[in-house]
């Protein structure tokens, strides 16, 4: 290839090539350092820039219903309450639902928004495949007829953070969620796996691990919560010794040689996590 | 107006008001874009061709009214703490590597150039392929990766180089 420009660079990163420019531009990342720092600028402006905004979607709307039936302002600015305690505006909702005004179809208007985006609506729009929510309950691991897989900011930080960084969000509940690979290696089959902590809330952490498929998932082996105790009275914890007893005992049985270390690692994530040893 | 059209503009609202806040950056703003989109979309929904992707038409609809906005009142979005923090949790730089907040992201976004803020929140926060991109802005798509490239490195530069003018300087050259 004789030259890659920056819009190639992009569209590789962002899944847009087709099958065989892709295996052109895999092949130049791999033995161009230059061109892997000018793919790690698109890198850094896709989905880290998405997932800041995803909290917008999972803003809940309230319905104001008593300023619906009856119309007034007054009512309307009093109840909506998007979660911005700043918000002064009656909101989407009750413009929306205005805009259905027949009186005789109003209540079943007030009704059907009701259900659509108040409390019971986000089981709806959750069903309808509509509002992803990023939680360790919900979100970081996917069941797969061959296993469990990381998924969502799970899946993300494997793919994308070193060893010793830690990706944070604000998920939904307005709690700080951080994923951080601890350790990677390759195990004796020859996939390379990651070990990693889930911090959610601050005070409840889990260790996992898990091992990178051919088809570029995370099937993670184990995840458990790691054991905490008070110090000193203070309401923070620590860990009691990094879950030796259970992620650690697996690593040691599975793991091939040592850890990679950092340039190692940077260089197969530069790679997509593949190539040879 | 059909049942169907009504319900579909409401499930696309939770979208909508992600891509109508990254380009005010205010959160009032972002619920006045929404509404205006939805009622435009609304009350003239026989502009809208069955068979096309209505949501695709509303961003069409969102980012028209936005732009027609900036040329009338010729504010820029603005980045106020108060319609920031409740989503961001956090202020100041970030803490972790890693780590990035909607206030400074939004903060980047507001230094590039109206064209190039439209593709960032149609590709990068909206999730729209280039072709999808394409037919919203009614541009070729040549023009979509070259605006959107130059977009995403003085949003790199904004957000990852000390130097911030620099990003200015960029996505206004």
């Amino acid at each position: 290839m004789d030259k890659v420009t920056n819009e190639m660079l992009m569209a590789f990163v962002d899944g847009e090539l087709d099958p065989a420019m892709r295996k052109e531009v895999e092949a130049a990342l791999r033995t161009d350092p230059d061109l892997r720092a000018r793919a790690a600028v698109f890198e850094a402006t896709r989905q880290p820039i998405a997932s800041v905004f995803d909290p917008i979607l999972n803003q809940p709307l309230s319905l104001p219903q008593e300023g619906l039936r009856d119309g007034t302002e007054q009512n309307r600015s009093a109840v909506y309450s998007p979660g911005n305690p700043h918000s002064r505006t009656p909101g989407i909702i009750s413009w929306f639902s205005g805009l259905f005004q027949p009186p005789k179809t109003l209540s079943v208007t007030v009704a059907f928004c009701a259900v659509f985006l108040g409390g019971l609506g986000l089981g709806f729009l959750l069903k309808a495949g509509l509002v992803t929510i990023d939680t360790p309950e919900a979100g970081l691991v996917a069941f797969r007829d061959d296993g469990l897989v990381a998924a969502g900011s799970l899946d993300h930080t494997l793919e994308k953070y070193k060893s010793g960084s830690s990706f944070v969000k604000t998920v939904s509940d307005g709690r700080e969620l951080a994923v951080k690979p601890i350790l990677t290696f390759r195990d004796h089959e020859g996939r390379i796996c990651r070990e990693y902590e889930i911090t959610y809330p601050a005070t409840s952490r889990y260790a996992g691990l898990a091992c990178r498929t051919e088809d570029g998932d995370w099937n993670v082996l184990i995840q458990s919560p790691i054991k905490s105790r008070p110090t000193n009275g203070k309401d923070t914890v620590v860990a009691s010794g990094r879950d030796a007893d259970t992620v650690d005992a697996v690593v040691e049985r599975i793991i091939k040689g040592d850890a990679l270390g950092s340039d190692q690692e940077a260089l197969l994530m530069n790679k997509g996590w593949r190539g040879q040893d | 107006m059909t049942e169907d059209i009504r319900e579909r503009v409401i499930a696309f609202i939770p979208r909508l008001r992600r891509f109508a806040f990254s380009l005010t950056g205010d959160w009032d703003r972002m619920e006045e874009l929404v509404q205006d989109t939805c009622e435009r979309a609304l009350t003239r929904h026989e502009q809208w061709k069955p068979g096309t992707s209505l949501e695709s038409w509303m961003c069409r609809i969102a980012q028209n009214i936005w732009k027609d906005g900036l040329k009338s009142k010729k504010h820029r979005a603005q980045v106020s703490d108060d319609s920031l923090h409740f989503l961001t949790g956090v202020d100041g730089p970030r803490e972790i590597e890693g780590r990035l907040t909607l206030k400074a992201v939004m903060a980047a976004i507001s230094l590039l150039p109206p064209d190039q803020r439209i593709v960032i929140a149609l590709v990068c926060i909206d999730e729209r392929t280039y072709a999808e991109t394409a037919e919203i802005l009614d541009i070729p798509i040549g023009t979509v990766m070259s605006r959107l490239a130059r977009a995403r490195q003085a949003l790199y530069a904004g957000l990852y180089d000390s130097d911030t003018s620099s990003a200015c300087a960029k996505a206004e050259g």
